[in-house]
């Protein structure tokens, strides 16, 4: 019998937890996770022992103090900028653009650090990441510049013209270590909860939104109410009713949402196209429809399909089997049509825009 | 074409054990699986889906996903033939929860006829008779 070795270790570790949050292999939840500490505040190590939970021991198990180990770390210099050069073969063009979008931006207590390769032989430090960093402090005016830099000490002339490709094949693959191996991309959920906590006005009207329908904010659809795809989120937020106000369709698609299928988690293809079926009332005819539009509509969904996957999936089945491949619509918009053909030909009790792609439901 | 009518069954341990196997299965062919099943036990057991559900293909598969979500923390041992069982329910005390998850969820799918469980050997052609034609 083969004992879950890595699952018991995980639960094992969330176990000691008074406040559950998710542990997977892609993302341990650390918003949740931080209401196990009364000041919110979690002590890396621990978070540590959530990372060995789920992918075991690291390679190393012997702790030590880096700083006492010679040309183990890179080194920090504020440097001369007359000093800093750019080697093209481990940087990517600069664009001009990047520079002026940082600029606007600019705060010195948020810049990463630039990181170099020091060239003793010409005693000058070529950048391998950082360069729009640097060319924005130029910009500042100022006079010094920080970095990490690592070299190779004490080597012969020869030795120097062999390090030259070296330093250039490190420098090269620090450049693409950081920039494309490893670099975690920042994703819409990371991007929306920043945006969140750090008190961004409409992202917290997005916020009250979901709040009011028991929704929330997840990386992964999990629990009722949890929405994911952040795309959709932020369309249909911005859809502006004909007062110009935004997020009164998104409200409404989630009342819509959570009112029929109350254990699921947000379906973005029943609330994008519910959103737009309220537009277009809105736009076409001059008012929202009524309550009793989203109850009858809701229960001959679910009659016809069931959950809430399987209403979307199968009024694309829908579109699918009226145009075959010939069919060019996205999906959004086969389930918008989708939906009001469903209202027209099976209930059609009150006036509705008529669906922009007819097909047979 | 393919009949894409699926069953979602619970099936207990031989010995009546309180653990219990979450499946699905093609109903079309679903006497190869509960025929395998058999085969393992022998002559003198019998394998049985003591309760069931009947679907289409999307809607048996999300039950079982959202089954599983739902006792993620039941489910004691992984790899091939363990990563279904529950371990600390029977198929009926198991049942009020799958039926909270199928309503919740607003799951299109129907119970199969308590006259055809437990589903054996014995009638499973009745049971796909009865739903592949409806």
């Amino acid at each position: 019998m083969k004992i879950a070795t890595r699952k018991a270790r995980i639960k094992s570790w969330g176990e000691q937890f008074e406040h559950p949050f998710d542990i997977s292999s892609d993302a341990i939840d650390l918003r949740e996770m931080a209401n196990n500490y009364e000041d919110g505040l979690i002590p890396v190590l621990e978070i540590a022992e959530g990372i060995e939970s789920v992918i075991g021991q690291p390679l190393n198990q012997q702790e030590f103090d880096p700083r006492s180990r010679p040309n183990y770390l890179p080194k920090f210099e504020w440097v001369p900028v007359d000093k800093v050069h750019l080697d093209p073969r481990f940087q990517r063009d600069v664009s001009p653009n990047h520079v002026r979008k940082i600029e606007q931006d600019f705060d010195a207590r948020m810049i990463l650090v630039p990181c170099s390769v020091y060239r003793a032989d010409k005693d000058i430090w070529c950048l391998w990441d950082g360069h729009h960093t640097v060319q924005n402090s130029i910009r500042q005016g100022w006079t010094h510049i920080p970095t990490w830099f690592t070299t190779v000490e004490h080597m012969t002339m020869d030795e120097i013209a062999q390090a030259k490709d070296a330093l250039s094949g490190l420098a090269g693959r620090s450049f693409l270590s950081i920039n494309k191996k490893n670099k975690r991309p920042v994703d819409n959920y990371d991007a929306f909860m920043i945006l969140k906590e750090t008190e961004d006005r409409e992202t917290l009207s997005i916020m009250n939104i979901l709040d009011s329908h028991a929704c929330q904010p997840r990386r992964h659809k999990n629990k009722p109410g949890d929405v994911t795809h952040f795309t959709a989120l932020w369309e249909c937020y911005d859809m502006q009713n004909q007062a110009g106000i935004k997020g009164q369709y998104l409200s409404r698609a989630l009342q819509f949402h959570r009112q029929h299928w109350p254990r699921a988690s947000i379906e973005a293809e029943i609330m994008r196209p519910m959103c737009r079926v309220y537009q277009m009332f809105d736009i076409q005819l001059g008012s929202l429809p009524s309550h009793e539009f989203d109850r009858v509509l809701g229960e001959k969904l679910i009659e016809m399909f069931g959950s809430a996957e399987s209403v979307q999936l199968g009024l694309k089945n829908k579109y699918l089997a009226h145009y075959g491949d010939t069919g060019r619509d996205d999906n959004p918009s086969q389930v918008t049509s989708g939906i009001l053909n469903v209202y027209k030909q099976h209930i059609n009790e009150e006036r509705s825009p008529v669906a922009p792609i007819p097909f047979t439901v | 074409m393919k009949n894409t009518t699926h069953l979602f069954y619970l099936m207990p341990t031989p010995d009546d054990s309180d653990d219990v196997k979450v499946g699905i299965t093609r109903l079309e062919v679903s006497q190869i699986r509960l025929g395998t099943y058999q085969q393992a036990l022998g002559p003198r057991l019998m394998a049985r889906w003591e309760l069931a559900w009947i679907g289409e293909q999307t809607e048996i598969e999300a039950l079982e996903r959202e089954v599983k979500k739902e006792f993620r923390k039941d489910i004691l041992y992984e790899g091939r033939g363990y990563s279904e069982w529950v371990s600390g329910y029977s198929a009926h005390t198991i049942k009020p929860i799958i039926e909270e998850i199928i309503d919740g969820f607003r799951f299109k799918v129907t119970p199969v006829d308590s006259a055809m469980t437990p589903i054996t050997v014995n009638n499973l052609e009745q049971v796909k008779e009865k739903y592949l034609n409806e």
